[in-house]
């Protein structure tokens, strides 16, 4: 069930009535309501998958209390290991089979030897690598002794598969999610209505940003050997804005809709593209993933300790790592160590935590030198995403050498549109991001009748809507 | 919990209020504005007369010159449009004769149009900005069309599931006014296509004609009821077609419809293979305006 659909017209205030008149104080009822609602949620994708949440939810559940009740470090261990062999397991035979395989045969190919192995058609179930990463959270926190194993499986059951955040995220952490299934959620009208203004504003960023930017980079990544450098350009500049409309109003729709049924998500995007460098700009684009991958992985590989070469092998593995989290080909991979290669000049001259803070423009040359950086950062960023958003590495770097003829003329593309039409809307979007750039939305407060009105009136007339697309990290 | 439920009443009843603004709106910008397709055209001109109209797809729009007929005196218009099938011919029919459009003779090409009761969505689209007209709704009421219901009652519905076709772009240039007048004055409906096409060939050795097809008797029955002469006539087709068992198979099951496709057939005067360039087109309309409307002959 897809947020902006018409039968989550229907399930949404259907299950919010219906949570609240349970009763607030009721909480074990609650959670099961929660999550009977959230298997019907993803069963209405493929009710069969639901077998797989199930069996990871039972054995993460039993695995923590395992650990838990054991004073032998080994023991403890090898509990963990199977938890992450189960996880990984999953994703590894859903998800990167028959990539590695593929790749497998490709590599004997070079040098000579031709191998036959059959790959499978498996179907990649919708949201894996978000609720894998987010249960094995709760058995490495258990290992950790930062959380105490949970006896509740109801509320356990409820926080792996919580709706809102099952497909898509943000990846919670069991120490901040699970605490609140187990407490009893007050419906506070303050939280809701921001809930509401945060889900009107992810819905326009996907509906408006994202799925009319959609048109034109399908139309452009498509035809590529036919087109010249400025179309190339703000091909990468419209998937630059297309991915983000589309994961970050996810986001932005997942934590409103948390907050509707009394509880906080941590938020995925802090406006990204306004960061001054690469190492803010991975502290600003999906965080719940990035902050994941330092805490689990980072940090105990050595993170910034050590001596530089062992820093510099720490990095590319959470970036490699990150590229291949996204998807089983080698695009996604190379765009993890392109970002990794970004970041190196910083983690070696000491300045990856240079831009720590929020934007702050305290003179005009200020500004100017902010904006600079930004630009580069984002020109950067944009580089990075052909490799993304392209079929293959091959079309990737013709892609990218196609831009290298320096033609810089309009030109008309195949959707009978010209390629910058849509750099208005982007710009005036832009705008309103750099304005309200230090808050979650800009929805709320004052006016705020006045400006969700103009949101509706956005979402309605400048929504795409004939042809319309799944959420990218659907896919991941 | 009530303070937030009124809330939500307030955004939900501004949404409809906006949405059912803008049906408004984009309906009135549809029915006053410029005529930007020919379904405009049709609803928007009223008791005109015309001594000949052409119907059809686009081999109609492409073929039929209209500046051929205009020099000898004729006021015409091609009403072909690109894609359309005679399920939407008919209704641009019954649209122009609600109209109290006179018709004196309506030239109507088919083809493989009679091979099934086609529908083109691109077409049909084009008329849903008028879904409150009586003809047009009932028209379609009948059809069970998916989501029919939703576009005729939920406000700005249709201008939204087809927003590339009749959403905001399409508004906004009619509101400026965008190639108004190719559509209008300059050409009287005839699209002309340039160029000359490579290696066309076309296969419709296994295709047949349906033996009564509904749309096409009811546009018979309409034009003998209103007295319309009508010349339902073939088009040509570029010479590497297997096409002849197709063409005869046609005139086997509707005797009346004159066969045409032979008159023009050298490749020079063919944009693809089933579309003439703008000289194949002059060519073939001096031999349609000789056949069927030069009183000398």
């Amino acid at each position: 069930m897809l947020f902006n659909s018409f039968q989550f017209l229907v399930f949404l205030p259907l299950v919010f009535l219906i949570y609240w008149s349970i009763g607030q104080q009721r909480i074990k009822e609650q959670n099961v309501f929660i999550l009977l609602a959230s298997y019907v949620f993803y069963g209405w994708w493929d009710y069969r998958f639901l077998a797989l949440i199930l069996a990871s939810t039972l054995l993460d559940f039993f695995v923590a209390q395992k650990i838990e009740n054991t004073n032998q470090k080994e023991k403890a261990k090898r509990w963990l290991f199977v938890s992450l062999l189960f996880n990984l397991g999953l994703l590894i035979v859903f998800k990167y089979y028959n990539f590695f395989v593929d790749s497998w045969v490709q590599a004997w190919k070079v040098f000579g030897v031709t191998m036959h192995v059959s790959t499978m058609r498996i179907i990649l179930p919708v949201g894996i690598s978000f609720y894998t990463f987010q249960t094995l959270s709760y058995t490495i926190d258990v290992y950790r002794r930062n959380l105490k194993a949970t006896k509740d499986f109801i509320g356990f059951a409820a926080f792996v598969t919580f709706f809102p955040q099952l497909v898509a995220g943000p990846i919670e952490r069991a120490t901040h999610l699970l605490p609140q299934f187990h407490n009893s959620r007050k419906f506070n009208y303050d939280k809701a209505i921001s809930g509401v203004h945060l889900f009107i504003w992810g819905l326009l960023k996907k509906v408006v940003i994202a799925d009319s930017c959609a048109v034109y980079v399908d139309a452009i990544f498509d035809n590529y050997e036919h087109l010249n450098a400025a179309t190339l350009i703000l091909g990468a500049v419209y998937f630059a804005f297309q991915i983000y409309g589309d994961f970050s109003g996810y986001s932005d729709m997942a934590i409103g809709l948390a907050r509707l049924f009394g509880f906080d998500l941590m938020r995925n995007f802090k406006t990204p593209y306004f960061s001054r460098d690469i190492a803010e700009f991975w502290r600003r684009w999906h965080i719940s993933l990035s902050t994941w991958f330092r805490d689990y992985l980072y940090i105990p590989l050595g993170g910034s300790r050590g001596a530089k070469i062992q820093q510099v092998r720490n990095v590319f593995i959470i970036f490699l790592v990150s590229g291949l989290w996204h998807g089983a080909n080698w695009t996604y991979v190379f765009w993890g160590g392109l970002n990794a290669c970004y970041f190196l000049p910083l983690l070696l001259f000491s300045k990856n935590r240079k831009n720590i803070g929020d934007l702050e423009i305290l003179s005009s040359i200020d500004f100017i030198k902010n904006l600079g950086r930004i630009a580069v950062t984002f020109a950067f960023t944009c580089f990075a995403w052909i490799f993304f958003r392209a079929e293959n590495l091959q079309s990737a770097f013709q892609y990218i050498k196609q831009i290298t003829n320096f033609k810089f003329k309009v030109e008309y593309l195949s959707i009978e549109r010209y390629s910058v039409e849509l750099l208005l809307m982007l710009f005036i979007f832009v705008l309103v991001e750099w304005f309200y750039r230090n808050r979650e939305e800009p929805l709320s407060g004052k006016r705020c009748l006045l400006k969700v009105s103009l949101a509706i009136v956005t979402i309605l007339i400048l929504g795409s809507y004939s042809n319309p697309k799944d959420f990218i990290y659907f896919q991941f | 919990m009530r303070k937030f439920l009124n809330y939500i009443g307030v955004v939900f009843l501004l949404t409809i209020g906006i949405a059912y603004t803008l049906d408004v709106l984009y309906t009135g910008i549809y029915t006053y504005g410029a005529a930007r397709t020919k379904t405009t055209l049709a609803l928007q001109e009223k008791e005109k007369e015309f001594d000949v109209v052409f119907l059809g797809s686009s081999r109609a729009n492409n073929h039929f010159d209209t500046a051929v007929f205009e020099e000898n005196d004729l006021k015409v218009y091609n009403f072909g449009m690109s894609g359309a099938q005679l399920e939407e011919n008919l209704l641009l029919l019954k649209l122009l004769i609600a109209n109290k459009t006179k018709i004196h003779t309506l030239v109507l090409q088919v083809d493989t149009n009679l091979i099934d009761t086609y529908i083109s969505e691109g077409t049909r689209v084009s008329f849903y900005p008028f879904i409150d007209e009586d003809i047009i709704s009932s028209y379609y009421e009948n059809k069970q069309i998916n989501e029919f219901d939703y576009f005729k009652y939920v406000p700005f519905y249709r201008y939204m599931k087809y927003d590339s076709r009749i959403g905001f772009r399409e508004t906004a240039l009619i509101m400026a006014k965008f190639h108004q007048k190719t559509l209008n004055e300059a050409n009287l409906g005839f699209s002309p296509l340039l160029g000359m096409g490579k290696n066309m060939s076309y296969n419709l050795a296994n295709a047949k004609p349906l033996q009564k097809h509904p749309y096409y008797e009811e546009i018979k029955q309409i034009c003998a009821k209103e007295n319309i002469r009508f010349v339902p006539v073939t088009t040509p087709i570029c010479e590497n077609s297997s096409s002849n068992n197709f063409f005869k198979k046609i005139r086997a099951y509707y005797p009346e419809i004159k066969e045409l496709s032979f008159l023009v057939t050298d490749d020079k005067y063919f944009e693809s293979c089933g579309h003439m360039n703008v000289e194949g087109a002059q060519f073939f309309s001096e031999q349609v305006y000789e056949m069927f409307f030069n009183k000398q002959n």
